[in-house]
């Protein structure tokens, strides 16, 4: 028995860790790029691609056969970025080094062989090798005169579409605005097609040529012809764009900046919320009440409270937060603007109170540990020196707490970061136009809605249409919000166990 | 405050290091001690106001989900001449239409009954007779050479100068439906019509059905059109004195004074013979709810009850009797369906008037009409105002009435729904058509939620509890340090990852591989047990000099081995004991169906969020059975076994419980596990192999589409208090056991 | 052992000295079970008076009256009168923060603040609305001097006090006390904590503030009573048994259940 026992323990030890490793290695993964092979099949179609999986299988009659799983991106001829092959119908498998893999702003990955570089029907550059020669050069072109003419001018169209709202608001003339808006509107689609003249030519394995737009490639990688080092190279920038970059192709590709931002802003808000509400009921239990019905009820009251399901908290949240506090702000103060509400929808300020409250028993709970661990002695020493409560506590409790409190403070953060059900319900959105925190005034947005790494998974993983190719993605994902979660933890675990060797010694 | 006295100090006693402070506290240090303490106590039972405002906040929104209807008193609004037969109402409850026998609209101001005008009716001829079509701003006349007219009100809505809405009645184009009665006389009728045909049916004195109908396709090229007429007669039953017209004009209900319930079919080339259901007493009142499929029967006793068909087998399909009302007591007289809920008013012969929902069985609202015998009722479009006709003129009820389908019993007992067999257990909150009903059982998610929690504790009990067995009772201090944090790393995981691990990972191996989780889970107790008599069998003076944790790391060693081989045997296994094919196998034998998101693949990812905190809890009130209880046991020359199951769980037993306890509560209210593992098909089952639907799942999914303050919004507040609820007891149970237990081992 | 009475006469102060504590039958409650019995005792300035009984004799409780350290304790009842230059300590107009800044304390086991050793002894005066710089560091010293712990720490002014030695930490809040400049300082069990070479410092510390201050000590050790102290008040189950003059207390004691004591026949 005592063996079960063991082995109890030991496979837990074994689905933590088989977990994270899971979730590593196919997070990190999705950065590297594999050697694009030509693979030649006996039917004579040839793939081009990397190959993704090998699995054993068996056949109808149980026959163990080898299937192999194959990016072949594409997605705009072939309507699906992976394939199954047998691989015992794989007649030739080659790398050729004139391969290339295109990373695109839609469409997906594009494996083929460079042909030519176009401008409408004149040829800027012509041949694989001269192709692959050129189109650094002229990508970077492309993307400076992108930066030159179109993105000031966009930036002009956002600015002023913010203005006709204002003034329409208002009530005033918007005109004058309109035909400026309109105007400009006019220039951008033009230097726009402009931009998407420049194209490059490429060919896929079975001699379909495509043209692709310059402005639309964002990354072009001779895969077979990088070395080790260029792979890594290639790896450290594909990992700093999912990390800073802007989601693509609504969130599959790209990056998830302003996921991680609005997860962190969140968490900022909530554990301000927080930290006050948990230290004081904390300060309250075990400084000031009296041992009673009272404090039972507390006590009963932070218990429930970290036992209440999550979504609990969210429902709270929509119908108090949203709905009355939110509804009775719109009523009072931006009654110019509804029906459209301000904060009588989601937003972030809503959901960082949504988990202030779903987190205090933890800062409680937390808090307290720090406060049973100051010595009772020292109190007296502060009490008997004619020190008032509120004079020990701020100068000699709460500073010996401090660790106590952070611990608090910590775990409710990764707490926070990893909630995702309340969260669906009142603020987090699949795309947010904007960030929270930008340069207009008042600079911290309250009201607006915020993207969230836990509901990035969510979305991506399943509400997207093409599950196969977006998995490394959210596998990516995934494995940056366990860190963030398990090293915040960490953190905490750490600061306590300082804590409780340091009063370890002196504790009554 | 007062300021605190000084101390004053005899004048030969001055101290000898004359003191360079005040004396007295200062008032500032006094007021801050205050208001500090104030601050602080607020700050605790801002934790109880915050349950408790939770809870209440719950409470408040969805108390109105069991309020019956409110209806005020009545207003009198003209005193019309001459009676009128039938109403109409305007949706936005601005006009009331009152129809004469003579065929005459009256149009009102519903607000202060003041007469806005009178239209005559648009076609000449006598009028025998006027009826209404339930649920369609029409109304139909039976002339006297056999005509039907159907007569469309309008409401025509004008914004003026001032913008002013005002709205007033237009009579449309009628339509003529010749019924050619021949010599007999129409004894009952009913008409429709709408933009692609009309139709009306009538029963005439020698026995006969007539159904007219007249189509009209529009070329929608050329804008032609093209207009049939067609009329069927066959012979009808004996004595039918009521009849009624569904909407799509493809049924017809008829009603005799002996209480017979009439049901024909009318196909494209004729009428089908009625099927006919007794209702057990003559039938005074006839009409259809919104949708056409539920007909309402009012009688002379005053009951009430609602039939629609329902196709039971292969047998044809019947008019049964889904639902009853309470009786009113007094012979029924007219019944006044809403046009948006199953909801409908019924006003008996001696003036009483109940308001009813049909589904639920509810009485909304019971009162009294007049004081003088009422004639026609209706219920405004939206169910919001309820008018009575009688000879001294129109009153107007105004209703408030926003949640009358839900009843206690109807959110858990089975419940008919129209074009369902049976009564059943259904949550769909939403449908294709306006006529859809939203059917709100929280009976299929709560069982969905027990399904979960049952997969999730199966796996987590055992894991939970023996591993804290283990780490609290046999392993080394200094392991312990370790072994505490990774769980507490396994209970910071985002269930949002595991559910997307599970659901995207684990679920489509888990269908390739079923058969190998069966091994596995036969195969790892064993493993542990060889793993464990593995280590026994090195000599003990090895054993002593190996590091300690040992005897997991072996037993970790062997169970990933057991894992990867089950894997691998999965396909053998398949092959010997289930033919080659789980799924299949499992249709066969048991009927069930394997879908790839299912409870098992739930159960596994939530016993990963709850191993821990089973885990955690059980490690605590492990670790507090006193020492010396073991080392007693132990130096009696009990084994480590025997000291563990004597003395260490018995101890620890009221623990363990709360740590399932706790352990269940998180189980129940997860809910991104659920959304991502499970397929969210909210159908009642117990198959494992099945997908489902908990309730915190079904708030996740169903809330953002939840207007505010709609039924479906406060029964998903509803499913929310319930959540709170369970959990809260469970907790506070579990918190209440782990107290005492403290208290009964703190003294040793 | 019979229970025995309070006299009057075996409490009594000598003529000469001038009480600046009077304790009068004073009673004192903790929920249900009474821990002082009626107790008169006064208090001699500027001497040093221990408190010694056996265990539980209330001798800690007593002391703790003195700057009303009981008030913290939850359903404490107390009757009599406990006065402070001839004025009510328990009288609820009583500023009990300034009280206790004249009524100094010193527990049983060293409690430094988590604060560096200058904050330590700074404490107190930044409390009572001292921050001046200059006055501070003059308050520091002279505190620490008198305390003997000058000397070892003043180049550390600035670390941890958890760092020093238990002795040294004794003295540190001995420091932290006299840095309030109070009237009396009461002791609880100083050195019941110390090995006998800290204690020894302690004990030479206490005769030196015995000029200034007016000392009340509480000992468990009768051979520390009978070195340190100048008026020695025995206490048994709640009451004061006999109180006088140490010397005369130790050598001829006039109530047999102080003999007993002292003699170790109980305790």
């Amino acid at each position: 028995m005592i063996s079960l026992t063991a082995g109890a323990l030991a496979a837990n030890l074994l689905l933590v860790g088989g977990l994270v490793a899971l979730v590593a290695v196919n997070g990190l993964g999705h950065f590297w790029q594999a050697d694009i092979a030509a693979l030649v099949q006996s039917d004579g179609t040839t793939l081009l691609g990397e190959i993704a999986d090998r699995e054993l299988d068996s056949d109808e009659s149980g026959q163990p056969r080898e299937r192999w799983r194959v990016a072949v991106g594409n997605r705009d001829l072939g309507g699906s970025d992976f394939r199954w092959i047998d691989a015992s119908q794989v007649t030739g498998e080659s790398w050729p080094s004139d391969a290339g893999v295109l990373e695109r702003e839609e469409w997906g990955r594009f494996y083929g062989f460079p042909v030519a570089i176009r401008n409408g029907e004149s040829v800027r550059v012509e041949g694989t090798e001269p192709v692959w020669a050129a189109l650094p050069e002229l990508l970077r072109e492309n993307r400076a005169s992108r930066a030159a003419k179109v993105d000031a001018l966009a930036a002009e169209i956002r600015g002023l579409n913010g203005q006709i709202e204002r003034l329409r608001r208002e009530g005033r003339d918007t005109n004058e605005l309109q035909v400026r808006y309109e105007e400009a509107a006019s220039a951008l689609s033009a230097r726009e097609a402009e931009l998407l003249a420049d194209v490059l030519v490429m060919r896929t394995a079975d001699g379909r040529e495509k043209a692709i737009p310059l402005s639309q490639v964002v990354r072009a990688v001779r895969a077979n012809a990088l070395g080790a080092r260029g792979k890594f190279a290639l790896y450290g920038s594909r990992l700093w764009e999912f990390l800073a970059g802007e989601p693509r192709e609504s969130n599959t590709e790209g990056g998830i900046f302003p996921a991680i931002f609005g997860t962190v802003l969140m968490v900022m808000l909530t554990s301000l919320a927080v930290a006050p509400f948990g230290v004081l009921t904390a300060l309250y239990l075990r400084e000031y009440a009296r041992q009673g019905i009272v404090v039972r009820a507390v006590r009963i009251a932070v218990n429930s409270l970290a036992g209440v399901p999550s979504i609990v908290f969210g429902v709270f949240g929509l119908g108090f937060f949203v709905y009355l506090v939110g509804g009775s702000l719109d009523s009072l103060f931006f009654a110019d603007r509804l029906p459209t509400p301000t904060f009588g929808t989601g937003g972030i300020l809503w959901a960082s109170l949504t988990l202030a409250l779903l987190t205090v028993p933890v800062v409680v709970v937390a808090t307290e540990e720090g406060l049973a661990a100051v010595p009772r002695v020292v109190r007296e020493g502060s009490l008997a020196l004619g020190a008032t409560k509120f004079e020990t506590l701020l100068r000699v409790v709460l500073p010996a707490a401090l660790p106590g409190v952070l611990t608090g403070l910590i775990l409710a953060m990764a707490r926070a970061a990893g909630e995702v059900a309340p969260l669906m319900i009142v603020g987090m959105v699949k795309l947010a136009p904007s960030l929270p925190l930008d340069g207009e005034f008042p600079f911290l947005h309250l009201e607006r809605k915020f993207m969230h790494l836990g509901f990035h998974i969510y979305d991506v993983g399943f509400q997207s249409p093409n599950i196969e190719a977006v998995r490394p993605l959210v596998f990516a994902t995934a494995l940056l919000l366990i860190l963030v979660v398990l090293s915040t933890n960490l953190t905490a675990i750490l600061v306590r166990n300082h804590l409780r060797r340091k009063y370890a010694g002196s504790a009554i | 405050m007062q300021p605190a006295p000084r101390l004053e100090p005899p004048p030969e006693a001055a101290a000898p290091n004359p003191s360079a402070f005040p004396v007295a506290t200062s008032r500032g240090r006094l007021l801050l001690d205050r208001s500090a303490a104030v601050l602080v106590r607020a700050g605790g039972f801002a934790v109880v106001f915050s349950l408790v405002g939770i809870l209440a906040f719950l409470l408040v929104e969805v108390a109105p989900l069991f309020r019956g209807a409110n209806v005020s008193e009545p207003r009198a609004l003209s005193a019309s001449a001459g009676p009128p037969e039938l109403l109409l109402a305007d949706a936005s409850l601005a006009r009331l239409a009152s129809v004469a026998a003579d065929g005459r609209v009256t149009v009102l101001d519903a607000e202060s009954g003041a007469v806005q005008a009178t239209l005559p009716f648009p076609v000449a001829g006598e009028i025998l007779d006027v009826g209404d079509a339930p649920g369609e701003p029409t109304f139909s006349a039976l002339l006297g050479d056999g005509r039907v007219i159907v007569v469309p009100v309008d409401w025509r809505v004008d914004y003026g100068e001032a913008n002013a809405r005002t709205v007033s009645a237009v009579l449309g184009t009628p339509v003529e439906l010749p019924l050619e009665p021949a010599d007999a006389t129409v004894v009952a009728f009913s008409a429709r019509a709408r933009a692609s045909g009309s139709a009306a049916a009538a029963v005439l004195s020698d026995s006969t059905l007539v159904v007219v109908r007249r189509t009209v396709r529009v070329n929608d090229f050329t804008g032609e059109r093209d207009e049939q007429l067609a009329r069927f007669q066959i012979p009808s039953p004996e004595g039918v004195t009521r009849l009624v017209l569904d909407s799509d004009q493809r049924q017809l209900y008829g009603a005799d004074a002996r209480g017979g319930l009439y049901w024909w079919e009318i196909a494209e080339d004729g009428v089908r013979t009625p099927r006919i259901s007794q209702t057990g007493a003559p039938i005074s009142a006839l009409s259809l709810l919104v949708g056409g499929r539920s007909v309402v029967v009012g009688n002379a006793n005053g009951d009430l009850s609602i039939w629609f068909r329902v196709q039971s087998g292969r047998a044809h399909a019947e008019l049964v009797r889904a639902h009853e009302i309470s009786s009113q007591g007094s012979e029924i007289r007219a019944i006044a369906p809403s046009w948006r809920k199953r909801t409908f008013a019924a006003l008996s012969a001696d003036g009483s008037l109940g308001l009813y929902h049909s589904t639920s069985e509810r009485t909304l609202w019971r009162g009294k009409a007049a004081g003088e015998a009422a004639v026609a009722a209706v219920l405004a479009p939206r169910g919001d105002a309820l008018f009575v006709a009688s000879a001294n003129g129109v009153r107007a009820f105004d209703v408030r009435n926003p949640h009358p389908e839900t009843s206690i019993a109807g959110l858990a007992a089975p419940i008919w729904y129209e074009d369902y067999p049976e009564p059943t257990w259904v949550w769909q909150s939403t449908g294709g058509s306006e006529e859809f009903e939203p059917k709100l059982s929280l009976t299929p998610l709560a069982v969905g939620t027990l399904k979960g929690t049952f997969y999730a504790l199966f796996f987590a009990i055992p894991l939970g509890i023996l591993g804290a067995l283990y780490t609290s009772q046999l392993m080394d201090p200094r392991l312990q340090r370790w072994v505490k944090p990774i769980v507490e790393i396994m209970a910071s995981l985002p269930s949002v990852v595991l559910g997307f691990l599970a659901g995207l990972w684990l679920a489509p191996r888990l269908e390739r591989y079923f058969p190998g989780l069966l091994l596995l889970l036969v195969a790892s107790p064993l493993l542990a047990l060889a793993a464990g008599a593995a280590f026994r069998a090195l000599p003990a003076r090895l054993r002593g000099r190996l590091p300690p944790g040992t005897e997991v790391a072996l037993a970790a060693a062997l169970l990933a081995a057991g894992a990867g081989v089950s894997i691998v045997l999965s396909g053998a296994v398949e092959g010997m004991v289930f033919g080659g094919d789980f799924g299949a196998w499992l249709q066969a034998t048991t009927g069930l169906a394997y879908d790839q998101r299912n409870a098992v693949v739930a159960g596994i990812a939530m016993a990963f969020a709850v191993i821990p905190i089973i885990f955690a809890i059980a490690e605590e009130s492990l670790s507090n059975v006193p020492k010396t209880l073991t080392a007693a046991s132990l130096a009696l020359g009990a084994t480590r076994w025997q000291t563990l199951a004597r003395v260490v769980l018995p101890a620890a037993s009221p623990g363990l419980f709360a740590a399932v306890m706790i352990g269940f509560g998180r189980a129940v209210g997860e809910t991104m596990i659920v959304l991502m593992a499970t397929g969210n098909t909210p159908l009642l089952g117990w198959s494992p192999f099945d997908g489902f639907r908990s309730l915190s799942a079904n708030i996740a999914v169903e809330i953002p589409e939840a207007p505010h303050g709609a039924t479906l919004y406060r029964v998903l507040f509803l499913s929310a208090l319930l959540l709170f609820m369970v959990t809260f007891v469970l907790n506070t149970a579990a918190d209440l056991v782990r107290e005492s237990l403290r208290r009964r081992y703190s003294g040793n | 052992m019979t229970q025995p009475a309070q006299s009057p006469e075996l409490a009594r102060l000598p003529e000469f000295e001038k009480a600046v504590l009077r304790v009068k039958e004073l009673s004192l409650w903790y929920g249900a079970t009474q821990a002082l019995k009626e107790i008169s005792l006064d208090i001699p300035e500027r001497k040093i008076t221990a408190l010694i009984g056996p265990s539980g004799c209330g001798k800690s409780t007593l002391l703790r009256c003195i700057n009303r350290m009981h008030d913290l304790i939850d359903g404490v009842r107390v009757e009599g009168q406990l006065l402070f230059h001839d004025r009510s300590i328990f009288d609820p107009e009583v500023d009990v923060f300034a009280l206790r800044r004249r009524i100094g304390m010193v527990f049983q086991k060293s409690n430094p603040f988590p604060k560096s050793i200058y904050e330590n002894v700074a404490y107190g005066c930044r409390i009572h609305g001292i921050g001046a710089r200059s006055e501070l560091d003059e308050i520091v010293e002279r505190s620490l001097v008198s305390a003997g712990l000058w000397g070892e720490v003043k180049d550390r002014l600035r670390e941890s006090a958890l760092g020093l030695s238990g002795g040294q930490q004794q003295r540190l809040c001995i420091a932290r006390a006299i840095a309030v400049e109070p009237e009396v300082i009461l002791l609880d069990e100083p050195c019941s904590a110390l090995d006998p070479i800290a204690t020894q410092v302690i004990e030479e510390l206490m005769r030196g503030l015995a000029d200034r201050y007016t000392i009340v000590i509480v000992t468990h050790n009768m051979q520390q009573a009978a070195r340190v102290s100048d008026y020695t008040a025995f206490m048994y189950l709640g009451r004061v048994i006999e109180f006088g003059e140490t010397g005369e207390l130790f050598v001829k004691p006039r109530v047999r259940a102080t003999e007993d004591y002292i003699r170790g026949k109980f305790g």
